[in-house]
């Protein structure tokens, strides 16, 4: 007998609702709009950092593929391609390589032009195009520089090289385009068409020719090295070597979603503060028409029917804020990310796209929206009809006003702000307190980043030059690169604007670890790092360093980096890298029977500790002291070999004497403020005539790096509290227009007791600022006490070492503003509407 | 004769210590089905109180109440609603038309929440009776005071319930189309032997009743 | 001597189709301190008429006069004075506000125009209206007819020399209703006012100096 529940009905009233209810759907659509693009934004925003930091590794391991299996025959390559593992592939034809001798160690494949493969090791020509023609070639600038090719399409290239079977030649190309990637890969490719590597070496395409490179993507990129080896002993192939993507081991997974987390975790900030704003938005509307659900309980709504109704209309509010929600919070992210990922040629916002953050920030805001509507739709269905009109009548003022009966405007608005019930003000103030304190939060955070104090650590100096090969972090230093030259030191140490020109250049040298050395080595990194790992494991993302531990242990044998510095950067070294053994003596420094040895930068030796001896190349020195390595003043990284290696300081004039041939790794120059203007222009000139193998940093260059990096910090925080801020305007908003116009009969009430016009608009001003006064007692304490309180640890704990916390309450005062501005100009704007037509009208209106 | 509703022992309080307001203080009433009952009683007396605990759209501090064989207590609030939308026709005071129905959507929106198919020609025959044929497509908010109570009225009686609580269903209306009310409830109530309960600060509409119920301060003075 | 004076008044509301024409024509005069009841269904644009004796709204054609003023040529300012200065309106819902004391709902019109009360006259009010006791508490926490004291009261303390009663005792009780009806016509006689009155009661109807029927926004003879 009770079990008929017409569901239905439910959705003809949430249709009629948004047919007849424009003003509160449009705010609440409107809402939701802006939750689904702050989670786009964060969700998108996270995803692209967490892919560009995986990137930078696909940089530095050569290629985005995951797998590459090398030397393959066209056959094996075949039966690869067919394992269910494989998700798809790309693949190279070489047919030989260059042997030039100017090429150094550089491995530069001559291989047949495939775009899909060329694009997965970023081996785009940016100038001219891939091979078509006969004979034509595309290279890598980094060749080019190399072999002294000038940057000139058409230009007639001689190159020598070895077919797969070892004969080498001499062969002419036409140069049809070329690439200058950020990075130098040991291993390139030079690109040339099918047909002209039918013509070289026509066995390449023969089946048992071992001439591909074959790039795979699994369906599950987890474990590589095993699934790797699975997929050739499932293909029955054996003797096929192959290197897995350094991206996709797992605790480089993990570093890269910890990148990613505070942006993502700013969606949790979104949820918290979505759901509170879009809950005043509902609250605030349920109140209003809580005897419209009064009526339609007394009618026989049961309270299934009313949550059906209630979550009916969330739903449908959701699906409208969808499509601009994403629109928008893609627009935010494709402005932001641009700004925010740097080192990608391609667009980054669009290079990292994918579908799944929109679908997650479609469910996130479902959820916000349902929870934001739960709280009312519960409270409604376990009221009683009655219970619910009485809940929306209104309260009896608390306190008895002692006057004389007589009551003035201002009175009158007090009453009116202060004595009527409180909550509707106090969670609109909630929400607009939230996002105070996340603009506030996020703008002291700006200001504690100090300049001065990044510029003396990363550019101590005015200029850097730096040798091509190691100008980006990412970029591996080639030793035998000759960038810089004598001629280029002598010409700028004559510059009359210089005051100083400091060098540096480094070598890496396999060296010997004594036992004692080994064991001490072995040692310190074992020791804890906290409580739940040693130092060695903190470095498990990085392979190749724990291969050059292993190493070590194993054989004692090490990489030895030696460096030879002065000037400036000796200084550098001296007030920034603690001794940790010995100290430093000037004149036995430069007498040239002692070293620094430089370790981790960390409490403890970690090195061959003072008195102790080292020999390079074939010459014995003493270590003067061991020091904690600060490498911030080295450029770009060193061989895959030495990712783990021990430093050797020693002058650069001794230096010379070791290794005669070894060209500078970077100059340091000072100069003469006053003369700047003439310098730069100096330095423009060289950077025009010089061949592209040298960088100039400028420290000028910095601080704009720093202006923008010190924005892009705070950037996805403040546009996610600034979004908030809005919301909360809105809702502010809202609640002004409500309370406005649910007192279109009080105000003709006035009126027909002779108020006039000037004392109505009076006593709507005087309420407008008592509120924002009301907003102000509850707002302003908290953000202080917020910013002098919490922000300091907070600066503390998520600063780096160039923050210092520092007090501001500007965004306050701007909120404060908008406030104020709000609470007086929108009531003044309803007022014009409720004012419409004759007081008949209105004081019907209640009836 | 079959009792329909039974009340015993209501009580109803609001609020605490000094401002404690005793909207029911102890009410025991039986009414018969077929019956029509009039309550009258000054403002403030109670009145509007009673019937709204008598139709279980509200939970009474202490007492019970019984409807034909249900004890109203004994339901969960989404049983309480479908066994009111049942058996329940009420009149309001103040209308409760939906805003953003029509005419027609208002009658028979009880029947549509309870996902029955309205006996249209009944409907009909109510809907001229009270002289809405030509409103049937507008909203509520185009109507007179007197049109909106008409429609109350017409929706009431539309789900042909066994009780019908009425709150000052003519207080909006002339002396002739009140009389014609009041003549169409007493009429379709001898039908479908429905019983009425109805509040009324109009004497002669009270004189019209088979039984007429005093309310002063929460209790029955006069039977 | 005619106090009120109206002229071929038109109001309609709406457009088109739905258009209702609240007041079809009227004319009307009303003599000083006379009780005039006005009767008719709802809808019948009574309501109407009495609000535009009031100056609560302005017709669409014709004009209203009130104590020598031509409604129709007060600015909006000069109309909340003349609301507040000659005419006191009592409602079937009482209109009172919420927020004020019963005293400080009483005062109010005084209030707004700034003007100091006359002690002695607000003492001989409340005392006839019995709400000595009940001035500081908030409306709602009064009976119907309790409230309905009060915003007569709040009518009388302006002294208005005309007195526009909406079906005051619409919402009362019959004893209420009496009482209330009785200290209407006490204050007419005590301060010579001018009573004009809508109701459904004919029997209140029948104490009236004159009735006038409207329908359809015409006087019924």
């Amino acid at each position: 007998m009770l079990a008929n529940n017409n569901l239905k009905v439910c959705r003809t009233l949430v249709k009629r609702d948004f047919k007849f209810h424009h003003n509160k759907n449009c705010i609440l659509v409107a809402a939701t709009m802006l939750v689904t693009a702050l989670y786009t934004f964060v969700f998108l925003l996270g995803g692209s950092i967490k892919g560009a930091f995986l990137l930078n590794y696909q940089y530095t391991y050569g290629s985005t593929s995951q797998i590459l299996y090398t030397e393959l025959t066209n056959q094996q390559a075949d039966i690869i391609i067919e394992n269910v593992n494989v998700k798809n592939t790309v693949r190279l034809n070489t047919i030989g390589q260059l042997t030039d001798p100017m090429m150094g160690q550089r491995l530069v494949k001559l291989a047949v032009t495939n775009y899909a493969y060329a694009e997965t090791v970023l081996s785009v020509p940016t100038t001219g195009s891939l091979p078509k023609n006969d004979n034509e070639i595309a290279l890598d600038g980094f060749t080019m520089n190399s072999l002294g090719i000038p940057y000139e399409l058409g230009t007639p290239v001689t190159l020598l090289w070895t077919d797969l079977e070892g004969n080498a030649y001499a062969s002419d190309f036409t140069l049809c385009g070329w690439w200058t990637s950020s990075t130098i890969f040991t291993e390139a490719c030079a690109w040339i068409a099918a047909d002209t590597a039918q013509k070289l070496f026509p066995s390449y395409q023969d089946k048992s020719s071992h001439s591909v490179t074959l790039g795979v993507n699994l369906h599950q990129p987890k474990n590589l090295d095993q699934q790797a080896a699975t997929i050739l002993e499932e293909q029955g192939i054996t003797g096929v070597n192959f290197t897995t993507n350094l991206a996709y081991n797992k605790v480089r997974q993990e570093q890269a979603m910890q990148k990613a987390m505070p942006f993502y975790s700013l969606s949790i900030v979104v949820m918290l503060c979505g759901c509170l704003m879009i809950y005043c938005i509902v609250h605030v509307a349920a109140q209003q028409d809580t005897l419209y659900y009064a009526a339609l309980k007394s009618l026989g709504m049961t309270p299934r029917q009313i949550r059906r109704l209630l979550l009916e209309q969330g739903c449908a509010i959701s699906f409208l804020g969808f499509f601009p929600g994403w629109v928008l919070g893609f627009g935010l992210y494709f402005v932001i990310a641009n700004r925010m990922i740097l080192g990608v040629e391609k667009n980054p916002a669009l290079y990292f796209l994918s579908w799944l953050p929109f679908i997650a920030a479609a469910l996130c805001t479902l959820v916000t929206i349902l929870l934001s509507y739960l709280i009312p739709t519960i409270r409604l269905s376990h009221m009683t009809p009655v219970q619910t009109v009485r809940s929306a009548t209104i309260y009896l003022p608390r306190h008895r006003y002692s006057s004389d009966g007589r009551i003035t405007l201002v009175n009158l608005a007090l009453r009116t702000t202060f004595g009527r019930n409180q909550w509707r003000t106090i969670v609109s103030t909630l929400s607009l307190l939230l996002a105070a304190v996340l603009i506030s939060s996020a703008w002291i955070q700006y200001v504690s980043f100090r300049e001065d104090m990044y510029l003396s650590i990363i550019s101590p100096w005015d200029y850097s030059l730096i040798d091509g090969s190691a100008y980006l972090s990412v970029q591996r230093y080639n030793e035998s690169n000759y960038g810089i030259t004598e001629k280029t030191v002598k010409e700028l140490q004559m510059r009359p604007e210089v005051i100083a020109v400091s060098t540096l250049k480094s070598r890496e040298v396999e060296l010997n670890a004594s036992d004692e050395l080994r064991q001490r080595i072995v040692d310190y990194y074992n020791q804890p790092y906290d409580e739940t790992m040693t130092r060695k494991e903190t470095q498990a993302g990085y392979p190749d360093w724990c291969a050059g531990v292993e190493r070590l242990e194993q054989s004692g044998e090490y990489i030895g980096l030696v460096i030879g510095v002065n000037g400036a950067y000796l200084q550098y070294i001296l007030d920034n890298c603690p001794f940790t053994s010995g100290s430093f003596d000037d004149k036995a420094f430069a007498s040239g029977n002692y070293v620094l040895a430089a370790g981790a930068y960390s409490k403890g030796i970690s090195t061959p500790a003072e008195g102790e001896t080292v020999e390079l190349n074939g010459c014995t020195y003493t270590i003067l002291g061991s020091v904690m390595n600060d490498e911030g003043y080295i450029s770009g990284t060193n061989s895959t070999q030495a990712a783990f290696h021990i430093v050797y300081i020693l002058p650069v004039a001794q230096f010379d004497l070791l290794f005669p041939e070894q060209a500078y790794r970077q100059l340091a120059i000072d100069i003469d403020p006053a003369q700047q203007d003439t310098f730069e222009i100096y330095l423009d000139y060289y950077e025009q005539e010089q061949n592209q193998d040298v960088k100039i940093m400028r420290r000028s260059e910095y601080a704009t790096n720093f202006d923008v990096a010190r924005l892009n910090m705070v950037l996805p925080k403040l546009i996610v509290a600034l979004v908030l801020f809005g919301i909360a305007l809105i809702n502010f908003a809202n609640i002004l227009v409500i309370k406005t116009i649910s007192r279109k009969w009080e105000f003709a009430i006035y009126e027909s007791l002779g108020m006039t016009n000037i004392q109505l608009r009076c006593l709507i001003l005087l309420e407008g600022i008592f509120h924002a006064i009301l907003v102000f007692v509850l707002l302003v304490p908290v953000v202080i006490f917020f910013s002098a309180a919490v922000m300091p640890a907070v600066v503390e704990a998520i600063g780096s070492w160039c923050t210092v916390y520092r007090f501001s309450l500007l965004p306050l005062w701007g909120v404060l503003l908008m406030i104020l501005l709000l609470a007086v100009t929108v009531p003044f704007i309803c007022l014009r509407f409720i004012t419409k037509g004759s007081l008949t009208e209105r004081m019907r209106y209640i009836e | 004769m079959e009792t329909i509703l039974k009340a015993t022992g209501l009580k109803k309080y609001y609020g605490k210590g000094e401002t404690l307001v005793k909207a029911l203080d102890g009410i025991d009433l039986e009414i018969e089905r077929g019956k029509f009952a009039a309550i009258i009683g000054t403002s403030g007396s109670g009145k509007s109180t009673l019937l709204n605990m008598l139709g279980g759209l509200d939970i009474p501090s202490e007492g019970s109440i019984k409807v034909g064989n249900t004890e109203l207590a004994k339901l969960n609030s989404e049983q309480a609603t479908i066994f009111r939308r049942k058996q329940i026709g009420f009149i309001f005071q103040n209308y409760n038309l939906v805003p953003v129905l029509n005419v027609w959507e208002n009658i028979i929106f009880p029947i549509t929440l309870d996902g029955r198919k309205p006996d249209k020609t009944f409907i009909m025959q109510v809907v001229r009776l009270l002289g809405l044929e030509k409103k049937l497509d507008s909203l509520p908010n185009n109507l007179s005071g007197g049109q909106q109570q008409r429609v109350a009225i017409a929706r009431a009686l539309a789900s042909k319930p066994s009780i019908i609580l009425a709150d000052e269903p003519t207080g909006n209306l002339d002396t002739k189309t009140s009389d014609d009310v009041i003549g169409l409830l007493k009429m379709t109530s001898k039908e479908f032997n429905q019983t009425i309960v109805m509040i009324t600060h109009n004497s002669e509409i009270a004189q019209m009743a088979d039984r007429i119920i005093r309310i002063e301060d929460g209790r029955i003075v006069a039977q | 001597m005619d106090i009120i004076t109206v002229h071929h008044l038109y109001k309609t509301f709406g457009k088109g189709e739905s258009a209702v024409h609240a007041l079809n024509g009227i004319d009307l005069a009303i003599e000083e301190g006379k009780f005039t009841a006005i009767i008719g269904t709802s809808g019948s644009g009574k309501t109407t008429l009495l609000n535009m004796i009031g100056g609560l709204d302005t017709p669409d054609e014709g004009e209203v006069i009130v104590d020598g003023i031509n409604l129709s040529n007060l600015k909006e300012k000069e109309l909340a004075v003349f609301r507040r200065s000659k005419v006191g309106f009592v409602y079937q819902n009482f209109n009172l506000i919420p927020t004020l004391t019963v005293k400080e709902n009483i005062l109010f019109p005084l209030s707004l125009a700034g003007t100091t009360p006359d002690q002695a006259f607000f003492t001989k009010i409340i005392e006839f209206l019995h709400l000595q006791d009940r001035l500081n508490v908030y409306p709602q926490e009064l009976s119907g007819g309790g409230q309905q004291r009060v915003a007569i009261a709040r009518t009388l303390i302006a002294k208005p020399a005309i007195l526009l009663a909406d079906e005051p005792t619409g919402n009362l009780d019959s004893k209420n209703g009496q009482n209330v009806l009785g200290l209407l016509k006490l204050s007419v006689e005590t301060y010579h006012q001018t009573l004009v009155m809508i109701t459904h009661n004919l029997e209140i109807a029948q104490m009236a100096d004159r009735v006038i029927r409207i329908e359809d926004g015409r006087i019924q003879k």
